[in-house]
């Protein structure tokens, strides 16, 4: 009858919602560790990143989810198994060849190779190293070294110089170390995978010719050299009195808690860390340098790893995925990272002004440590269980006085046993 | 005159004790409440201030409205009252049945269910993970509810079958000549009058559901399907705890137990004495 | 999640109208059941299942038949879970009940303020184990906490409870009993106001001092609920996560790794979901074994 009216308009606002939905941007989830509301300078570059990729096209709208670092790979694992992983996915370095295993990820070279040739060489860290059985498995948006912290402020007080040797580390520790003060601390908890034990203890193995693992994956920290730096960390605890036992409850969060807090004064800290923890402290009192050697001759090399980024197994759009790796890479986001204490993984990039104020001088300064005495961590896919072990291990002997190469031994043993590559 | 001078020092005593009892069951959440309320500059200061000066809500500003705590108290509330009505309208009905019908195998199927609550929780949650995956309700608030309601199931169904016992059964049969069915006569008779009962249930599923952190870790993912205890766990930022927001967070989730709890208390403690001595 | 009831005999029952069709009672209990067997039956039987393959991350690989349980039974680190829980339980035991019992002594005393003191004395047990072991955890920080700063001055020396192997057992079997005890005390108070004044009066008239009264009345009028309690309590223990996940994580050196933590790490951490479920599976056949221990134990001519 008389229903044309509310048949057009019924018609009408069907066409409005196709369109709408149409219209409407697709999600694409983005897991990561960072937040975009805390007060640690990444934050608010990582919001800044997220909102202008949001607002640089209408067809996709990423949605950030951060999850703490020392549960986002199982929570990814956990989720993709159920088909409801996220598009992009955050993975440390590290952890690659752990994600690749649990097929939580998906190559990108249909992508990658839209890249020019003159893009894709341009990064510190070279593509290839994110590559597995000849496919692009994700790529770095951030390089990160680690670095000796020391606070200027502490040692200038009792009149100290920074150390240039290990055993100098030790006895500026010592002379620091009051009943509320420790000269030196490192985060050995076996919490959040190990990563605080592990952060200080390769640089040193490295520097005195020791390695994590061999080229078949067997565990060698047990070595010769494994032996002498886990002698050397008992040492600063018994001979120079410069770290406690207390150290063994500390992840690297509670580390960099202390360190701030001025109850501890010298640490091996990661220069991504570097920008949140000046916040609230005096200028000046956080300074960084290369981690001492064994010899006054060269420092420890440098531990390198990087943040990448990756198409998650069970992402339906994996195109937007990408368009928004490429925004997350391209040059006004890393001088925003850049900003915020972060070292930029494109070479292109350091050729911006900011690099000539201090703060920049500091981050080339950091990545000019990397470059000369950069190394990759060789890691397996159950690198968790290993550097779990390796905390343990120093546990025992901080805590327990466990001979070191005992104690060594025994992760190592255990590592292998249950290592299935 | 020996006996008077030993209850004064009995009572005496007995103060000490009730006072030492109380200051140990509020120590933590005093102290928690009193770092909540500090400024931030004060909160990691050593040796520790107890009292905050001046107090402020900043960290309770900043938890409500910067953080996501909001939207897991709401996901709290929303699960715990759909588990709750879901536990209750499923277990009011078995545990009559239990009370008053006599059916092959109603022994078997309450010892049965008694064993199933001897199934510690954490050897199923990864075969519950599975399940809820395959049935595609992973990550959703109905998967939380239905495992939730029959986790509560067994407990509930022997909690108020004793009551349902107790009702003198001469009401029931007095409505059924009056022509009520039997049906009916459980609705208008045997439900309200076992009050004590329903309420004591109800605040054990709450706290069942609002406090439990395996469940929900294991079956949801997303920060919109989160839940408090989770939400609380994960609420820690990457550069150290920010005591301050946690304390506060932890404060905010806490309000609705302990009113609930302070407001039934008395009939919750009758209803679980009486319950224990019924067993 | 356990839990255990006293088993009374069958009450009277409606005297049957010889219903015409006895519909009624299954269509009461069918959604208890099925939500029972879907919820907690199933999934064991899926367990089962799980724990006879091998496993990589979340995908089930190939049957491996009881390889699982005995990889258990050789990994020197599960027995050392097995000793800590047992440590964990039985020292908890060993203090809760007499804390509990004292609450519950002083609660049944005739006191002003009687309410308030209960409700205040119970109060721990609103506390979700997440909420109990941050604010403790808070508390006992090695650097901030004023339980720290107390125990600093007492012992003049750092005291970091929660960074030594058996400080941290310590603090946790004492947050553990903390979040625990009202229970316990609520059930002794039930069974202590059973008891008729007019026993103690008649024993005190013939001259019988407070330590015999408590021998020979309180202590046999609460010896049944106390079984009920050391059940309920050893199997809480037992499969207790939740608290030690949080406060200590299983650390330092894994002298707190009870093995219900060993589950949830080797399920939902090292993805080793095979041995996980056998090992779910072994702490689920443990609980019976305890359960029956107790229903024997009730059963017993004591009563």
């Amino acid at each position: 009858m008389h229903s044309k009216p509310w048949l057009a308009s019924l018609l009408g606002a069907f066409m409005l919602g196709i369109a709408g939905s149409v219209l409407a941007a697709t999600p694409l989830k983005f897991w990561t560790f960072l937040t975009v509301d805390s007060p640690d300078p990444r934050s608010a570059a990582l919001k800044s990143v997220i909102e202008g990729f949001n607002k640089s096209q209408t067809e996709y709208e990423v949605q950030i989810q951060s999850i703490n670092y020392g549960r986002i790979d199982n929570q990814v694992i956990q989720a993709t198994a159920a088909g409801e992983g996220p598009d992009i996915i955050n993975v440390y370095s590290d952890l690659l060849p752990m994600h690749i295993a649990a097929k939580t990820i998906v190559p990108v070279d249909a992508y990658a190779s839209r890249m020019s040739a003159a893009e894709q060489s341009d990064f510190v860290m070279p593509l290839k190293l994110f590559q597995e059985g000849g496919k692009q498995m994700a790529v770095p948006w951030e390089t990160r070294v680690w670095l000796l912290w020391y606070r200027k402020d502490l040692l200038a007080a009792a009149k100290l110089q920074p150390p240039k040797t290990l055993e100098e580390l030790g006895e500026v520790a010592g002379k620091l170390t009051t009943p509320q003060v420790m000269g030196f601390a490192m985060g050995a908890s076996t919490g959040n995978l190990g990563a605080g034990a592990y952060e200080t203890f390769i640089p040193l193995l490295w520097a005195a010719g020791g390695d994590l693992t061999d080229a078949q994956g067997k565990a060698t920290f047990n070595s010769e050299a494994g032996v002498k730096v886990l002698s050397y960390l008992h040492d600063l605890e018994t001979k120079y009195q410069g770290m406690r036992s207390t150290v063994v409850s500390m992840t690297a969060d509670d580390m960099v808690s202390s360190f701030k807090a001025g109850t501890a004064a010298m640490v091996i800290g990661g220069s991504y860390r570097v920008a949140a923890a000046r916040v609230g402290l005096p200028a000046d009192a956080l300074v960084t340098a290369s981690i001492p050697g064994w010899t006054a001759a060269k420092p420890s090399p440098a531990r390198v790893a990087g943040q990448t980024l990756a198409i998650g197994a069970s992402s339906k759009h994996p195109e937007g995925a990408w368009k928004f790796i490429q925004y997350y890479l391209s040059a006004p986001s890393q001088i925003a990272f850049a900003k915020a204490g972060v070292m930029p993984v494109r070479l292109s990039v350091y050729k911006d002004p900011f690099f000539q104020t201090p703060q920049g001088e500091e981050t080339q300064r950091w990545a000019a440590y990397a470059r000369e005495s950069g190394r990759l961590t060789r890691t397996p896919t159950d690198f968790a269980k290993l550097s779990e072990g390796l905390a343990r291990a120093i546990q025992e002997v901080l805590l327990k006085n466990a001979d070191p190469k005992k104690a060594l031994d025994a992760a190592a043993a255990e590592y292998n046993a249950q290592h299935k590559e | 005159m020996r006996s008077a001078r030993r209850l004064v020092v009995g009572n005496a005593l007995a103060g000490v004790g009730a006072l030492a009892v109380i200051a140990i069951a509020l120590l933590p959440v005093a102290w928690g409440l009193s770092t909540s309320l500090k400024p931030a500059s004060q909160i990691l200061s050593f040796p520790p201030k107890w009292l905050p000066d001046p107090p402020t809500l900043a960290s309770y500003v900043q938890v409500w409205e910067q953080s996501n705590l909001p939207i897991y108290f709401r996901n709290s509330v929303i699960v715990t009252l759909a588990a709750l009505v879901v536990a209750l309208a499923v277990s009011v009905h078995a545990a009559y049945a239990m009370a008053r019908f006599r059916f092959r195998g109603r022994n078997f199927v309450l010892v049965a269910l008694l064993a199933t609550s001897m199934i510690p929780g954490i050897a199923i949650l990864v075969p519950l993970y599975d399940l809820s995956v395959h049935a595609k309700l992973y990550d959703s608030f109905a998967g939380l509810v239905i495992v939730y309601a029959a986790w509560n199931v067994p407990i509930l169904v022997w909690l108020l079958r004793g009551f349902f016992e107790s009702v003198p059964i001469e009401l029931e049969e007095a409505a059924r000549i009056d022509g009520c069915s039997r049906l009916r006569a459980f609705y208008k008779i045997v439900l309200p009058m076992s009050q004590p009962g329903l309420l004591a249930a109800a605040i054990m599923v709450i706290m069942f559901v609002w406090n439990d952190f395996l469940i929900a870790f294991a079956l949801t993912i997303s920060e919109n399907r989160r839940l408090l205890s989770v939400g609380l766990y994960t609420y820690i930022s990457n550069y150290g705890v920010e005591w301050g927001q946690l304390t506060a967070a932890t404060m905010i989730a806490l309000v609705p137990v302990v009113a609930v709890f302070f407001l039934l208390q008395r009939r919750l403690v009758e209803g679980l004495m009486a319950g224990a001595l019924k067993g | 999640m356990s839990l255990a009831i006293t088993v009374t005999e069958a009450p009277p029952v409606a005297t049957p109208r010889r219903p015409r069709r006895s519909w009624l009672p299954l269509a009461f209990i069918a959604p208890a059941t099925a939500l029972v067997i879907a919820v907690s039956i199933y999934p064991v039987f899926d367990a089962v299942l799980l724990s006879l393959h091998a496993t990589r991350y979340a995908q089930k690989l190939q049957f491996v038949g009881l390889d699982n349980y005995l990889a258990l039974l050789k990994d020197h680190t599960v027995w050392d879970d097995a000793l800590t829980a047992v440590v964990y339980t039985v020292g908890s035991l060993a203090l809760v009940i007499p804390y509990a019992l004292a609450v519950a002594l002083l609660l049944n005393r005739p006191m002003r303020f009687r309410g308030v003191v209960r409700t205040l004395a119970i109060l721990p047990w609103v506390f979700s184990q997440t909420v109990t072991a941050l604010l403790w955890g808070w508390l006992l920080n090695p650097e901030f906490g004023p339980v720290t700063y107390v125990a600093q001055q007492v012992t003049g020396g750092p005291a970091a409870l929660l960074a030594s192997p058996t400080g941290a057992m310590a603090a946790l079997v004492g947050v553990n009993v903390w979040s625990s005890y009202p229970m316990a005390a609520l059930l002794f108070l039930a069974a202590l106001q059973t008891i008729p004044a007019d026993l103690y009066e008649a024993m005190r008239m013939d001259g019988a001092g407070k330590v015999s009264l408590f021998r020979y009345i309180t202590v046999p009028m609460i010896t049944p609920t106390l079984v009920v309690i050391l059940i309920q309590l050893t199997l809480l223990y037992f499969n207790m996560v939740t608290l030690i996940y949080v406060l200590t994580g299983g650390g330092p050196v894994g002298s707190t790794q009870t093995l219900a933590l060993r589950v949830l790490k080797m399920s939902f951490e090292n993805w080793d979901l095979g041995r996980g479920a056998a090992l779910g599976l072994v702490l689920t056949f443990v609980n019976l074994a305890l359960s029956l221990f107790y229903v024997r134990a009730l059963r017993s001519p004591h009563r």
